[in-house]
C-alpha cells in the first residue's frame, strides 16, 4: 500500500477526510455532552467545597449514607470521561480556529474571546484536576484547591457566553447532510469513538470507587482492598508526624458537663458499635469497611451534652496541618452511625488509620474522618 | 430566543466576574503562575495535540488499508486518551514513599494491557470489515 508521498497531495487527502464528518450537528451534539459532564463536575465540586468550607446557611446531613462517596466518584469519572470528548469538540471545528479574518467586529472579537477562554478553562480543569489525583504537585506553580476552584467558575461563565453565542445554531435545522464519504468517518462515528475513549478511560479507572470493576481498572489510583487492613490511605501517621499512642494517651472530652479525660481502656469499656462505611475521598477514590467504636452520642451523654443542639470539635494528635481538626454538626454529632472508632474489621485500628481512634461518620468527606482524635470539644469553634 | 440569549449572557458575565474576582484576590502571588498554565494548556492542546492527532490520521490514510483504515484510526485515538490519563501515573512523581496504598499498581504494564485489549479489538474489527466490506454508512 505504500506509495510515494507527495507533501501536498497528503495535505488535500487530510482535508477532504477530516471535514467529511464535521457538520454544525456533530458540534452542538459534543458541545452538549460536554456542557452535561462540566455541569456535573461543577455541581458535585462545589457541594464537595461547600461541605468543607461551610457558609453560614449550608447545612450537610448525615443521610443518605453513601450520597459523598457517589459525588465525588461522579466528579473525577467525569472530568476524566471529558477528556476525549473536549479534543474532539475541538477537533469538529479545528478549521474554524484559523479562520480569515481572525476577527470581524466587535462582537465577533467577543464571542472569539469567550471561546478562548473557555478552551483555557476546560483545560486548565481536567489538567489540574487529573495532575491532582496523581499528587502531581511539582508541576503546577500554583496551590491546586483555589486554582481549581475559581477556574471552575471562568469556566462555568465562559461556557453560559458560549451558550448564549450559539443558541441560534443549536435551534436552527440541521445542514442538509453532506454525502458521506464511502468509508470514511461518519458523524455517528466521531460521536461513537469520542464515547469509546471515554469509556475506556471510565473502566480503566473507576475501579477505585466502583468495587466490582477494581480488577479492570488496571489505572485506578487507588483499589478498594489495597491499603493497611484493606483500607487506603491517604495520610499516613509519618507523614502527619504522629508517633504511637502509649498509656499515658488520654481522650479529653469537654462539654457543658465538665472535661474528662478517658484512656483507651476506659473507651474500649463503654458500648461497642458496629456501623459499615466507606471513606470517601474528594479525589474520587473509596473504600468501605465495617468499623467498632463507641457512638460520639454517647461520650457527648457524659459531659451532659446529649440533647443540645451544639456542634462538636474534633481534634486530632496531628501538630499542624489543615485538616488537624473538623467540625461536626449538632445533628451529624448525634447520628447514631457516628463513631469514634477504636477497630476495623474487628482488629485494633493500624496507625495509619487513626489509632488509637478515629472518627468516623455517614456521607462525610474522608479529610474530615479526623484520624489519631485527642479531643472532642462541643459548643460552638 | 433574545430574551434567553440575555439571560444567558448576564448569568455568564456574573459567573465570570465572580470567577476573576476569585482568581485575582485569592494567592495573588499565583496569578502569574496560573495564567501561564491557563495559556500553555490551552497552546498544547489546540497546537500540540490537535495537529498530532490530524498528522495520525492523515498517515493513517495514507498508508493504511481502506478496509483498516477507521478501526487503525480509532484505536490510535482512543490509545492517545488512555496513554494521556495514565501517563502521570507511569511517571509516578505524585509516589509517596511511606504510602503503598496510594497508587498501588504498576501502571506502565497496566496501560500496555489497556494498549492491547484496544488493538486487539482493532485487529478483530479490521478483520470483520475485510471480510464483509461495507459500502456505505449511514450518517
Amino acid at each position: 500500500m505504500v506509495r510515494p508521498a507527495r507533501p501536498l497531495n497528503m495535505v488535500r487527502t487530510v482535508q477532504h477526510r477530516f471535514t467529511a464528518a464535521r457538520s454544525t450537528r456533530l458540534t452542538a451534539q459534543l458541545g452538549l455532552w460536554l456542557a452535561a459532564a462540566f455541569a456535573v463536575c461543577f455541581v458535585t465540586g462545589l457541594l464537595s467545597h461547600a461541605i468543607q468550607h461551610p457558609p453560614g446557611w449550608f447545612h450537610w446531613p448525615a443521610r443518605p449514607v453513601q450520597l459523598y462517596r457517589i459525588t465525588q466518584g461522579l466528579h473525577v469519572a467525569t472530568g476524566l470521561a471529558c477528556l476525549p470528548l473536549l479534543t474532539a469538540k475541538v477537533w469538529s471545528v479545528y478549521p474554524r480556529l484559523f479562520a480569515w479574518p481572525a476577527v470581524r467586529g466587535l462582537p465577533h472579537a467577543l464571542e472569539r474571546a469567550a471561546v478562548g477562554l473557555l478552551s483555557a478553562a476546560a483545560v486548565f480543569e481536567l489538567v489540574t484536576g487529573l495532575l491532582n489525583i496523581a499528587y502531581w504537585y511539582s508541576v503546577m506553580p500554583f496551590g491546586f484547591l483555589g486554582a481549581h476552584y475559581w477556574t471552575a467558575w471562568l469556566l462555568a461563565g465562559a461556557l453560559l457566553l458560549h451558550v448564549a453565542a450559539k443558541l441560534p445554531l443549536l435551534r436552527r435545522a440541521p445542514d442538509p447532510a453532506a454525502p458521506a464519504e464511502p468509508g470514511g468517518w461518519t458523524r455517528r462515528g466521531v460521536l461513537a469513538l469520542a464515547g469509546s475513549a471515554a469509556g475506556v478511560v471510565t473502566v480503566a479507572t473507576a475501579g477505585q470507587t466502583v468495587r466490582p470493576l477494581r480488577h479492570l481498572s488496571v489505572l485506578a489510583p487507588r483499589v478498594p482492598g489495597v491499603g493497611p487492613q484493606g483500607v487506603p490511605v491517604n495520610k499516613t501517621a509519618a507523614a502527619a508526624g504522629v508517633t504511637r499512642a502509649d498509656g499515658a494517651y488520654r481522650l479529653i472530652l469537654t462539654g457543658p458537663g465538665g472535661t474528662h479525660a478517658l484512656s483507651l481502656a476506659d473507651l474500649t469499656d463503654l458500648p461497642q458499635v458496629t456501623a459499615d462505611l466507606p471513606i470517601s475521598c474528594v479525589e474520587g477514590w473509596s473504600a468501605g469497611a465495617s468499623w467498632q467504636g463507641v457512638r460520639v452520642a454517647d461520650l457527648l451523654r457524659l459531659v451532659g451534652a446529649g440533647g443540645l443542639d451544639l456542634p462538636v470539635t474534633v481534634e486530632s494528635l496531628q501538630r499542624s496541618g489543615p485538616y488537624r481538626t473538623s467540625t461536626l454538626e449538632a445533628a451529624v454529632a448525634r447520628d447514631p452511625l457516628t463513631l469514634l472508632a477504636l477497630r476495623i474489621g474487628g482488629a485494633p485500628l493500624h496507625l495509619d488509620h487513626g489509632y488509637p481512634c478515629r472518627l468516623i461518620a455517614p456521607n462525610r468527606p474522608g479529610v474530615l474522618q479526623t484520624k489519631w482524635v485527642a479531643a472532642l470539644t462541643v459548643g460552638p469553634r | 430566543m433574545t430574551a434567553a440569549r440575555v439571560a444567558l449572557a448576564v448569568a455568564g458575565l456574573a459567573l465570570l466576574g465572580y470567577g476573576l474576582h476569585g482568581w485575582l484576590t485569592e494567592q495573588p502571588g499565583e496569578v502569574t503562575g496560573r495564567v501561564v498554565f491557563l495559556a500553555a494548556g490551552v497552546a498544547a492542546h489546540d497546537l500540540v495535540a490537535l495537529p498530532l492527532v490530524l498528522t495520525a490520521g492523515a498517515l493513517t490514510a495514507r498508508f493504511v488499508p481502506p478496509a483498516a483504515r477507521i478501526p487503525v484510526q480509532a484505536a490510535l485515538a482512543v490509545s492517545a486518551t488512555v496513554t494521556v490519563v495514565a501517563l502521570p501515573f507511569v511517571i509516578g512523581a505524585g509516589r509517596v514513599a511511606d504510602n503503598p496504598s496510594a497508587f498501588p499498581r504498576a501502571y506502565g504494564p497496566g496501560l500496555l494491557w489497556v494498549l492491547a485489549v484496544v488493538w486487539l479489538a482493532a485487529a478483530v474489527w479490521a478483520a470483520l470489515r475485510v471480510r464483509r466490506p461495507r459500502p456505505r454508512e449511514d450518517r
